[in-house]
């Protein structure tokens, strides 16, 4: 059954390429890949363009089933078993991770003290709400509020441009391709958010070119993504490593700024949004993982598993976004990496044994 | 589940919640009744301790927004110990989210700032983007002068800033700023050098001894109670004085301060910074066709300037080609006697002239720098992009990286044309 | 049986009420007539002159049914008709027939002579405008159809009739252009209202709530307007108006959030001042909704967010001041509410006299004897304001700030945003009859963007809105037909 249109999975993809992209990640790969940050940055972009571009082919080949009998069909139940739970870890882990972020983020600049048991619960109802409610209702919501975030970002972005002087991280590879590499695969784990799309199979209305604009929508915001990641790189330097959210200090960095204050303001309402946004697809597709697992009719008590789950992660990590940092430069990151390939390959399987039957069918 | 058992649930848990934490916040206050607003600090070492001062906003009722701001002071081994003992003082956290600037006295400033930054720097509680400002003087007497908030010092303050950032070679530095540039390979920061005067143009401040004597040794909170609360603005001298900025700028070398360019100096840094526009150009002594013995004054009204990087015999030079775009504002002959010339007069003579004055400007930033060590312009990383393996060779040969810039040449080319 | 006899037992059936009058008339050959009628809803003259007049002259001739003889006799009449049994008679009688008992046979004879007590249709004081029709309905629903009927002369042009309620048996109508608007629709209205099973429905918001998906939701669902025009302008977009008699307010279905931040002004004005309207109106709602809870949030937690020098002017109001931010906040919207509501119920010239109370004594003193701060007076009161730029809104608009207020103060900015992901994941959700609540922003609907926040020039609305179903959707023919 048709949920949402392809506008509003454009949408749903563009969220996802945003989330986290423009806070944490910046010190993250600042801090492993230096001053060729941004060329890590750039590769990871062209990994998770590629996984967008097959997860929208097996969507558009697919458009009367859905991800778990897709996978059941073609890799046998266990293979499917497999499949979903590999994603749902990842899902789980990128949850707590954007969890973990928004509330750093609310700590950081909101407040001056904050329970995380007064930030959970909220967090978790209004998420929890978007996703029980389905694809339909989380389409929706991200038509709206995607103006938002499009259009303070576009503000963020354009106060502090006089900065630049486009060569503060020059020359690039100065100690060679390692540190670029590095901060590649250490980083990819903030790459993977498309493989939520896969949880959309079977549920999108075509429209005419619906892989060409997809993919050309994706790549466009990649495009513009990786020139804001150029310039808060440029205009922060060699301070990056201080700056945990980039795209709120890069808009306060105008002193003069800080006395009209505010733009911080809404870089906060930017960047909550976009985490809440990317949060609830994160939660959908945990649901969905739960529902075709546990059998069940809603995705209610998935949702409430997941959560709990979370909040226990988090309990355990005691709340500290470093911790969380480490991790996923890590072991995170080359589990993903990991994931992202096995994906793409399922997607190449996908498409082959598709034209295999087509071609059988023919004769 | 059902859809109504499940808004039942959501409703429930919802009131529930709310039920849950109201009594706490039902009567939770103001944040201004349990927060010190600071509006401004200034960090002074005494006796080998830092002395903080923070001007703070105590409200009260009825009052008008140009109230006067309270000064609290104390000293600690630490930052972060001083700011706990005003803390205590005041008998409120205090938040630092409208500081507006942080003023750091040269005591501060003869050590490594970024021991003391630091602090600042990794905190939540301050903006990264907080105007860093050098004093010659004490830190605290300049505060003081701004405990008004509404009053023409506090506004100088900005503005003098503002426009140290658009006109003259002194960027408004903030904390980011400084610390990305003291972690880049040239180590080099720079921040604008406000100070006092009194109005028959004597250096003001020397009453710090008086006021910010209090801070004492910070060895014990309870006993300083009185004097650290007691400095509010207004109970010495200092209210006369005026702040501003004479155009001096304090460069900084991996964090402490390396020397304190004059007006004159950093006016001749003001040449190789092609962003700085507005800058007058005295020639003495020129005669031409027109002119005899005249004094020339011109306005750069239009700076093109091209780099061009070069090492060779390892001696790394820059070429820096000039097409100015000149006003004439002044025109004085040896006699007194002003002469009624368009404003577009260029000769070739003056070009000269201006020309030497440019390459003699240059050469003398050159030469302080290569005597200090800074690289005000980052012309490691212009040579680093440049000629990126012959900078490496010349460093590796140099076998010193700090001193990269004591055999750096420039030359310099200028072409000149009127501009209105 | 004799006509007394019959007359007493209709009066009988009609609870010996004394508001129904009876007469016994001899007629010109001498037989009884008798005829029964109910007090001041029918015209006295005509009831003298078209009934009681031909009766007298009536004579019977030849052996023909006398009922038939006498219909002939009351051509005048547009409605003259044998109620085919008992109760029709008495419905009748109770929407301002005569009815006419003849001796020796069981039949009964009933004219039209209902003349009701109408308003004159006026400017209705809720959606007045600067120009364009001032025509409102009234509570007479077919002077209502007469309106609606005057600026759609088409046979396409359907009118459905239904009576609702048990004891008020109110005349309800569905009116509809039969070539515009889903049949699907329509007869789910009619299912909904059919199932109704009420004593009475004494207001057209009665029905209304019948109408509604969600029984809980504190949104409205229902359009209402008391402007012809404005009905007539729905019915064109293949809506359902309903009407319902005694009421000035015509339900109009599906009905979508956007619908009340339109006005009927803004067509009859240029495109370009309707859309900035729309614009203001969008926001001052906002504002209304959203402001004493930021007030609070950013006293409550965040006082970093405001600049300093507004900072200092609010830290010395609020100092002092016995309350929280919150409850502070939530006091003075209290005393509003109030204000308001005893200013609605009030007689007209104490209402003012109210008003001037409430603003200057209750405000001012509060502020002076340092109950409540002026900034606090100030956020409600302007929120007050704004939230009547949509006033069909604004008791939504009063609820969803005082949830906001709430929320703001007990969780801050956070809350703000995760009440603001709700209601709009919540209105997302909502639709009224096929049309999601959010049309045309969620799902976006391209050729609905053309009157939505912004209005551009009729000309190019060549197609009816598609949040609306129906299978007609051109209103202008296209350039590339």
């Amino acid at each position: 059954m048709t949920e949402i249109s392809t506008r509003q999975f454009i949408i749903i993809a563009i969220v996802l390429l945003l989330a986290s992209k423009l806070d944490t990640m910046l010190a993250v790969v600042y801090s492993v890949a230096s001053t060729d940050a941004i060329i890590s940055i750039i590769l990871n972009f062209v990994l998770e363009l590629l996984l967008i571009f097959a997860i929208t082919v097996v969507i558009k080949r697919n458009p009367d089933t859905n991800l778990f009998e897709l996978l059941k069909k073609k890799f046998t139940v266990v293979g499917a078993y497999i499949i979903i739970l590999l994603l749902g870890l990842y899902l789980l882990a990128r949850l707590v991770y954007c969890y973990q972020e928004l509330y750093s983020f609310f700590l950081e600049f909101l407040y001056d003290d904050f329970s995380p048991y007064i930030f959970a619960l909220p967090t978790f109802f209004v998420t929890g709400y978007l996703a029980f409610k389905g694809a339909r209702s989380l389409g929706r919501t991200l038509e709206i509020v995607i103006w938002f975030i499009l259009i303070g970002l576009a503000i963020s972005v354009v106060c502090n441009v006089e900065y630049m002087s486009f060569v503060s991280n020059m020359p690039y590879f100065e100690n060679g391709a390692s540190p670029m590499l590095d901060g590649t695969w250490r980083s990819t784990f903030f790459f993977g958010n498309s493989l939520c799309l896969l949880f959309f199979v079977g549920k999108v209305k075509f429209s005419d070119h619906f892989i060409g604009k997809t993919v050309g929508i994706c790549a466009i915001t990649s495009l513009i993504t990786v020139a804001i990641c150029f310039i808060i790189y440029d205009v922060f330097g060699y301070a990056m490593q201080y700056v945990i959210f980039a795209l709120s200090e890069y808009a306060q960095y105008d002193p003069f700024i800080l006395e009209l204050q505010r733009l911080t303001w809404l870089t906060a309402i930017v960047d909550i949004a976009k985490l809440f946004c990317a949060t609830s697809v994160f939660v959908y597709g945990l649901g969905q993982i739960g529902k075709s697992v546990m059998k069940t009719r809603s995705t209610l008590i998935p949702i409430i598993i997941n959560f709990l789950l979370v909040f226990s992660i988090a309990t355990i990590i005691n709340y500290d976004l470093y911790t969380l940092m480490d991790l996923v430069t890590s072991v995170f990151s080359f589990a993903t990496l990991g994931l992202i390939a096995l994906t793409i390959i399922i997607c190449i399987i996908l498409m082959i044994k598709r034209r295999q039957n087509e071609q059988k069918f023919i004769q | 589940m059902s859809k109504n058992l499940f808004n039942k649930i959501i409703i429930y848990a919802v009131i529930l919640f709310l039920l849950a934490i109201s009594p706490s916040i039902v009567n939770m206050p103001s944040q201004t009744s349990v927060r010190a607003i600071c509006t401004g600090l200034a960090l002074d070492k005494e006796n080998g301790q830092v002395s903080v001062s923070a001007q703070i906003l105590i409200p009260e009722a009825g009052g008008q927004y140009t109230q006067k701001l309270t000064m609290v002071n104390h000293s600690g081994s630490t930052v972060e110990y001083a700011l706990k003992q005003i803390e205590a003082q005041v008998g409120k956290k205090v938040r630092f989210a409208h500081c507006c600037f942080i003023i750091l006295s040269d005591t501060v400033c003869n050590d490594n700032l970024t021991n003391i930054l630091d602090y600042f720097v990794r905190g939540n509680n301050i903006g990264n983007n907080t105007i860093l400002i050098y004093t010659d003087k004490s830190a605290k007497d300049l505060l003081s002068h701004t405990s008004n908030v509404n009053s023409n010092e506090v506004d100088n303050l900005q503005v003098i800033t503002k426009y140290n950032e658009k006109h003259l070679f002194s960027n408004g530095a903030n904390l980011l700023s400084f610390f990305d540039d003291y972690l880049a390979p040239h180590h080099t920061a720079f921040m604008a050098n406000i100070t006092m005067k009194n109005d028959s143009g004597q250096s003001g401040g020397g009453d710090s001894g008086q006021s910010g004597g209090s801070g004492g040794s910070g060895s014990g909170s309870g006993g300083e109670s009185s004097d650290a609360s007691s400095s509010t603005s207004g109970a010495n001298s200092p209210q006369q004085d005026t702040i501003l900025s004479d155009g001096q700028v304090a460069v900084f070398y991996k964090g402490k301060l390396a020397k304190l360019l004059s007006n004159e100096e950093r006016e001749q840094f003001n040449w190789l910074d092609p962003e700085v526009l507005d800058t007058f150009i005295k020639i003495e002594n020129v005669s031409d066709k027109v002119f005899e013995n005249a004094t020339l004054a011109y306005t750069v009204r239009q700076k093109g300037m091209k780099f061009e990087y070069e090492i060779a015999n390892n001696t790394p030079t820059i070429r820096v080609h000039y097409d100015l775009g000149l006003r004439a504002e002044m025109i004085l002959q040896e006699n007194g006697e002003s002469l009624a010339v368009n404003q577009e007069y260029i000769s070739d003579v003056v070009v000269d002239a201006i020309s030497r004055k440019i390459d003699e400007a240059v050469k003398n930033v050159c030469k302080i720098q290569s005597e200090y060590g800074f690289d005000l312009f980052n012309f490691y990383r212009s040579f680093n992009i440049n000629c990126h393996n012959d900078w490496q060779n010349y460093l590796k040969l140099l076998g010193d990286d700090e001193n990269y810039m004591k055999n750096v040449q420039i030359f310099t080319d200028v072409t000149c044309h009127s501009a209105f | 049986m004799e006509i007394k006899k019959r007359i007493e037992y209709f009066k009988k059936l009609f609870s010996d009420t004394t508001d129904l009058a009876s007469r016994e008339i001899k007629t010109k050959d001498g037989d009884t007539v008798g005829i029964l009628w109910i007090e001041n809803v029918i015209d006295q003259l005509l009831l003298t002159q078209g009934v009681i007049k031909p009766l007298q002259n009536f004579s019977k001739s030849g052996n023909d049914d006398v009922v038939k003889q006498a219909t002939e006799k009351f051509v005048a009449f547009s409605k003259v008709n044998e109620p085919k049994d008992e109760q029709t008679m008495i419905e009748n009688i109770l929407n301002g027939f005569v009815a006419i008992l003849f001796e020796n046979t069981e039949k009964v004879l009933v004219v039209e002579c209902a003349s009701w007590k109408v308003r004159v249709p006026a400017e209705p004081p809720t959606s007045a405008v600067t120009e364009g029709p001032r025509e409102g309905f009234v509570e007479d629903f077919i002077t209502n159809l007469a309106l609606i009927r005057k600026r759609l002369k088409t046979p396409n042009l359907k009118v459905d009739k239904m009576k609702i309620g048990r004891e008020t048996n109110s005349q309800v109508r569905l009116i509809y252009l039969k070539n515009v608007a889903d049949p699907q629709i329509v007869s789910k209205i009619k299912k909904k209202l059919n199932r109704i099973d009420i004593d009475g429905i004494v207001d057209s918001h009665y029905l209304a709530e019948f109408l509604t998906t969600s029984k809980h939701s504190i949104f409205k669902q229902i359009g209402s307007t008391e402007k012809p025009d404005v009905a007539v302008a729905k019915i064109l977009e293949g809506r359902v108006a309903i009407l319902v008699d005694g009421s000035p307010i015509v339900l109009t279905v599906p009905y979508i959030l956007l619908e009340d931040l339109q006005s009927s002004n803004d067509y009859y004005t240029t495109p370009a001042r309707a859309t900035i309207l729309r614009y203001l109106r969008l926001t001052a709602a906002i504002i209304g909704i959203m402001l004493p809870g930021l007030y609070v949030a950013l006293l409550t937690f965040h006082i970093k967010a405001i600049p300093i020098k507004l900072l200092i002017t609010i830290a010395n109001s609020i100092q002092g001041i016995p309350l929280p931010p919150l409850l502070e906040i939530l006091f003075i919207i209290f005393l509003f509410e109030v204000l308001y509501e005893a200013s609605l119920r009030m007689p007209r010239y104490m209402g003012l006299a109210l008003s001037v109370v409430g603003a200057l004594i209750l405000g001012d003193t509060a502020v002076k004897a340092g109950l409540v701060s002026s900034p606090a007076v100030l956020i409600v009161a302007i929120t007050g304001v704004m939230s009547y730029t949509l006033p069909e809104q604004s008791t939504q608009i009063s609820m969803l700030r005082l949830i906001f207020t709430v929320i703001g103060g007990v969780l801050g900015v956070f809350g703000i945003i995760v009440g603001t992901f709700f209601l709009i994941g919540y209105l997302v959700n909502m639709d009224s009859y096929g049309s999601p609540y959010l049309a045309p922003f969620a799902p976006y609907i391209k050729s609905d963007m053309k009157d939505s926040l912004k209005r551009q020039s009729i000309m190019q609305m060549k197609k009816r809105p598609k949040s609306i179903h129906t299978d007609n959707a051109r209103r202008q023919k296209d350039d590339r037909d």
